[in-house]
Formats: C-alpha cells, sequence, structure tokens
C-alpha cells in the first residue's frame, strides 16, 4: 500500500493512499465527529457535521472530510473556530425539525445525534422552521418507523442496498420533503404500513 | 422491493426513526397475571451479547447472570433456546442424510434465520422446496412448551405464555405467521429483542452487575455446545455435521472443531466427508453474500448442505442487539461481531456436551414424546411450510407444502384460506 504524507491540524500524519480525511485523521488519533459515516457502506458526506477546513495554494474551504480524498502534501484543520462554528450549524439545521422528544424517546441517551449535539455543546437552536408532523408507522410486527426523527443521512438505505441487498428503502422526494421511504409504503403483504 | 425484516435498518439509524416494535408492555402484562404460566427462552447469542449493555466488554459471556436477571423479572421457567438448537440439529441431520439418499432435493438449504427463510420466499422461491422443513429452534421450542412442558408439568397450554428473547426482529414476524401454531395456540406469544430485555431489567431496577451465576431450569434449559455456536454464522452447519456424521458412522468425529466453517468471510465452501462420500457445504451470512451464493445455485452449480444467516455474521449481528450512539458505530462493523461470536465459541469449547445428540433432555424427549426424529408429532409440530411472495410487496402466491420427502403431512391450519391456493398448486406464470 502506497502511503502519502499530509498534515492535519499541524502533524504531520502517514495515511494509505486512497484514504479519505477522516479516515487519516482516525488513523493518526484525531477525532472528527461524524454521523451519516459507515465505512466501505454509506459514504455520501450527507450530514456535513464532519466538516473540516482544507487549505490548497492559501486558500481555505470548508469540505465534508468523509468523501475529501486525502492527498499528499494536503494541509487540513479539523477543529478552527470557523469549523467549530459550521459543524455547531449544521447540527442545529438537523434540530431544527427533529422531534425533540428526547426524555421519551426509545433511543434515549443511546442516540448519536444526541451525542454529537451534547459533545458540540448546543443549548439553544436559531432556527424556528417547519417541524414535520408524519403519522408513526407501526402496523406490522417487528419495525417502527418515525420519520420525524430521520435526518436523511440514509444509512438504512446504503445497509439494505448494500450489504443486504434487499433494497427496501429509496428516498423519495428532495429537499426539505425528501423521505426514506415513502409514507404510503407497505412493508409486508400482512402487515400494511 | 419487499422487506425481509431483518432488522439492520435499525441497527444503522442514528436516531430513533427505524426502532424495533416493542412489546415490554404485553410482557410486563402477562408476568403480572397471576393465571399465566409464563415461560422465557433465551437465544443462543443473547448471553454474548446482553452484558454490553451493563458495561461489560465486547464478547463477555454473561449466561449466570441472564438468568438470575430473568428470575427476578418474574418468569416461571427460564430455559435455553440453546435445547431446541440441538433438536434442530437432529432434525435436521435426520433431513440431510434422507435427501442424501435421494428423498428430497438437494442442496438441503437451512431455515434457523428467519429473515432469511423471507428473503427466499420473496427472491429465491423456485428453492422453497429445498429449505429444510425444519422451524427455527425458537419456534420449535414453543411448540414443544405448550405440548410437551404442559403436558409433562401438567398445566393447561392456554395459560402458558411463551416469551423469548432474540436477537432479532425477524422473528418477531416470524412468530407472528400463521404457520407458527395451531388452531389452538400461537407458539411463541412474544419476542423481546435484546435491547428490550436490557430495558426490562432497568426498568426493574434489577442491578445487573450484582447479580449472582444461575443456571437454567430442566429439562428445557440443558443444551450442547452445538446449540450454543448457533448463534454465530458456520454454527449451524458444523453442529448439523457433527450430528450427521455421528449418525451414518456410528463414531464420533476426531476432529470436533472445522475451523474452515467458521470465521468471518461473506461466503465459505468445505468438503465434508458423509456417507462415504464427500458432500459440498456452503456457508454465506448476509443477503447480499446469499444472493451471490443463490445465482451460482440457479446457474446450476452443485452443493449438498447450505446454511445461510440473514445478517452479517449470524445471530451475533442481528438486528434486534445493543446499539451504541458511539463514534465508529461498532455493532455494524464485523470485527465486532467475531468478536461476540468468539464468546460463543469458547462456551461451546467450556461445555462438557458438544453434540448435540449427546444432550440427554434431547434424548428424553424423544424416549418420551417425539418417538423418532422426522416422526409424525414432529412432523406436526417441528416442521413447517413456506410460501412463495414475489419480489415486491402485497403479493401473496399461495402456500407451498414441502413436496419433498413429505415432510410437513398437511399442518396447514383449514382456516388459513389466505395460504392455501385453490387449485392447491401454486401458478408458475405468477411468480416469473
Amino acid at each position: 500500500m502506497d502511503k502519502i504524507k499530509l498534515n492535519i491540524d499541524g502533524k504531520e500524519v502517514e495515511a494509505d493512499k486512497g484514504m479519505n480525511v477522516l479516515e487519516a485523521a482516525r488513523q493518526a488519533g484525531i477525532e472528527i465527529p461524524s454521523l451519516c459515516y459507515l465505512r466501505h457502506i454509506n459514504e455520501i458526506g450527507s450530514c456535513r457535521v464532519c466538516l473540516v477546513e482544507v487549505e490548497i495554494k492559501g486558500t481555505k474551504t470548508l469540505q465534508a472530510s468523509c468523501v475529501y480524498p486525502a492527498t499528499e502534501g494536503l494541509v487540513v484543520y479539523t477543529s478552527s473556530p470557523r469549523v467549530r462554528r459550521v459543524r455547531r450549524t449544521m447540527v442545529e439545521l438537523l434540530l431544527s425539525d427533529h422531534h425533540r422528544e428526547c426524555t421519551t424517546c426509545i433511543r434515549n441517551l443511546n442516540c448519536e445525534l444526541q451525542n454529537i449535539a451534547d459533545n458540540l455543546g448546543i443549548r439553544n437552536i436559531k432556527f424556528t422552521g417547519e417541524m414535520k408532523s408524519l403519522p408513526v408507522q407501526n402496523k406490522n410486527s417487528f419495525i417502527v418507523r418515525d420519520y420525524n426523527k430521520c435526518i436523511k443521512c440514509r444509512r438504512c438505505e446504503a445497509i439494505c442496498s448494500k450489504v443486504q441487498e434487499v433494497n427496501v428503502y429509496s428516498a423519495i422526494n428532495r429537499a426539505y420533503d425528501t423521505s426514506l421511504p415513502p409514507p404510503s409504503c407497505r412493508i409486508c403483504p400482512r402487515w400494511p404500513a | 422491493m419487499a422487506c425481509i425484516t431483518c432488522g439492520q435498518c435499525a441497527i444503522a439509524c442514528p436516531t430513533a426513526s427505524i426502532t424495533e416494535k416493542e412489546c415490554i408492555d404485553s410482557v410486563w402484562e402477562a408476568l403480572e397475571d397471576p393465571d399465566k404460566y409464563v415461560v422465557v427462552q433465551t437465544a443462543p447469542s443473547i448471553q454474548v451479547t446482553l452484558g454490553e449493555v451493563f458495561g461489560y466488554p465486547v464478547g463477555t459471556v454473561v449466561t449466570g447472570k441472564l438468568v438470575a436477571a430473568l428470575r427476578r423479572l418474574g418468569f416461571d421457567r427460564v430455559f435455553a433456546t440453546d435445547f431446541t438448537a440441538d433438536l434442530t440439529v437432529i432434525e435436521e441431520a435426520h433431513e440431510l442424510l434422507e435427501r442424501l439418499d435421494g428423498r428430497g432435493k438437494l442442496p438441503l438449504l437451512s431455515s434457523c434465520s428467519p429473515g432469511w427463510v423471507k428473503f427466499a420466499e420473496h427472491f429465491y422461491s423456485e428453492f422453497l422446496d429445498n429449505l429444510s422443513t425444519c422451524k427455527s429452534p425458537h419456534e420449535m421450542f414453543g411448540a414443544l412448551t405448550k405440548t410437551y412442558f404442559a403436558e409433562k408439568e401438567g398445566i393447561d397450554p392456554k395459560r402458558i405464555v411463551v416469551v423469548a428473547i432474540m436477537p432479532c426482529t425477524a422473528k418477531k414476524y416470524e412468530a407472528s405467521r400463521p404457520e407458527m401454531g395451531t388452531e389452538d395456540f400461537k407458539d411463541v406469544d412474544w419476542v423481546l429483542t435484546t435491547r428490550e430485555l436490557a430495558r426490562m431489567i432497568r426498568q426493574a431496577g434489577i442491578n445487573f452487575n450484582q447479580l449472582p451465576d444461575e443456571d437454567y431450569d430442566v429439562p428445557m434449559g440443558i443444551s450442547s455446545g452445538a446449540g450454543s455456536i448457533f448463534g454465530s454464522t458456520g454454527g449451524v452447519i458444523e453442529a448439523a455435521v457433527r450430528t450427521a456424521y455421528f449418525l451414518t458412522t456410528g463414531k464420533e468425529m476426531d476432529l470436533l472443531d472445522y475451523e474452515e466453517l467458521r470465521g468471518f468471510s461473506g461466503l465459505k465452501e468445505a468438503w465434508v466427508e458423509l456417507k462415504g462420500r464427500p458432500i459440498k457445504v456452503a456457508i454465506a451470512h448476509g443477503t447480499g453474500n446469499a444472493r451471490v451464493l443463490m445465482d451460482r445455485l440457479r446457474a446450476g452449480e452443485q452443493f449438498d448442505y447450505v446454511e445461510i444467516m440473514a445478517c452479517p455474521g449470524g445471530c451475533v449481528g442481528g438486528g434486534g442487539q445493543p446499539i451504541f450512539g458511539g463514534r465508529e458505530h461498532k455493532e455494524i462493523s464485523l470485527d465486532y461481531r467475531h468478536n461476540r461470536a468468539d464468546a460463543l465459541a469458547r462456551i461451546d469449547y467450556s461445555k462438557e456436551l458438544r453434540r448435540a445428540h449427546e444432550n440427554p433432555s434431547v434424548k428424553k424427549i424423544y424416549e418420551e414424546f417425539l418417538g423418532h426424529p422426522l416422526g409424525d408429532i414432529s412432523k406436526n409440530l417441528l416442521h413447517t411450510y413456506y410460501t412463495p411472495r414475489g419480489k415486491l410487496p402485497g403479493f401473496n402466491y399461495g402456500g407451498t407444502k414441502g413436496s419433498h420427502a413429505g415432510h410437513v403431512k398437511e399442518n396447514i391450519p383449514p382456516q388459513d384460506n389466505q395460504y392455501v391456493p385453490k387449485d392447491g398448486k401454486v401458478d408458475e406464470q405468477k411468480l416469473q
């Protein structure tokens, strides 16, 4: 495996060729928070929580580290003031239309979104927008789907289509209206959604 | 496409958008009802994963504490699904030998994983005759609890509630299948996932870490090492081959551990000597790998015995196993699942009983109740049939009975018209 050298937070770091910046940083012991990323399964950069600053020819741009390839001589800042500020905004945006009923939630204290919000110290959310109220789909005997808590990371879709190769989930609509899968979907013949 | 109910999406979901359907309240209700006799069974993999929720490192065996916790919760009897896994081994080993004799289709496909069964019903319905007609161990357990155990203990089966602690959301679906039971009772009443059990233990305020180690109840809590390894990929075949070898040669196998059968590559093949001829076995886990294997079968490749588990890693990676909102999302990684599987292998090594047919409780149940493997009673109680369903949800092409060797003897409930096609045949054209 070819090795490359890059600079993350002022530290010279060695990484394998073909790795993304997120993996390279984690391999070097530098933690970048991530949400939608699942190694080799879901690498789509949809949640933008893993944003870092990448410096090319003196210009710094914000990039999602999970989909940005690590290249020789790359300079990366994972925790600059700008990164921290923007990252916090990204999570606030995710939380702005998320049904935040944490104390009564089945995943309370075991939720990745909650965990990240806690780590970033989010105490209030600037954004007050539309809040979805979709019906909870619980009429089958095994899985409950509550799309009001969906953050569109598409990990369910990725694992279903890439690992299990069953392809139950697929996204419909765009932007704010994106849903996985359509609410009218019937998950099983005997147990309508 | 149609859902196979494996629950991997619930494991992958970072929030509570996709979760298992909880039935904790119904179980509490049954426990609180003085008229009900609540019997609980725990799947082999629960003993190596439940500890994670209470802070133990991955791969810690907490069998004793698990049993103690269930007693504290108020279950009347605490049994192990490992016991009926042993029984499944015996039934399936006999089925394999029967099919090797030319009665029934080869390859024999295992049927322990309900996610895989539903996958086959949807996407590979032409192979339904190849599926072993054995019910999965937890359904066998339910059927026997409400017949053999009820009779032995003199309890009215209607009073018995069977609760299954499973690593699996597909087991919840399986338990709700109409063919899993008789007119009088459902084999298994409630299925709880590992996560739900952990929540119940917390709700009851039980300090899991301080619990003493206790043993399963007899008779249906005695199990061999063969039953334990059901919980990881490769285990079913390994267990069945151990027993089939004994049945054909009358000798125990020298080499007890088929290393080549275990481990975590997605697709494995091996040759095993049985009945004086080499038989080709294959193992796949994760339905993505199953698809590769099934497409090879479709293309005409010959195998004799195939084990498929719907979840990557087998039950240790099941959709009902503990989830941690941690950084790497470890439960999804195969390394993590491997550690859990290693713990199951350690249980197997540590047991004096390593082969299913040595299990004294299993011997006894054949003497007292079932007669012999693949006998009439076991065909009625322990075997089932499958339904071709088509690739898209919402279709049902009618029931199919295992047409080989006549294992399932008309045990389709008469009222269940939905599953019995009018002319008694499956319309082949519709299946295309």
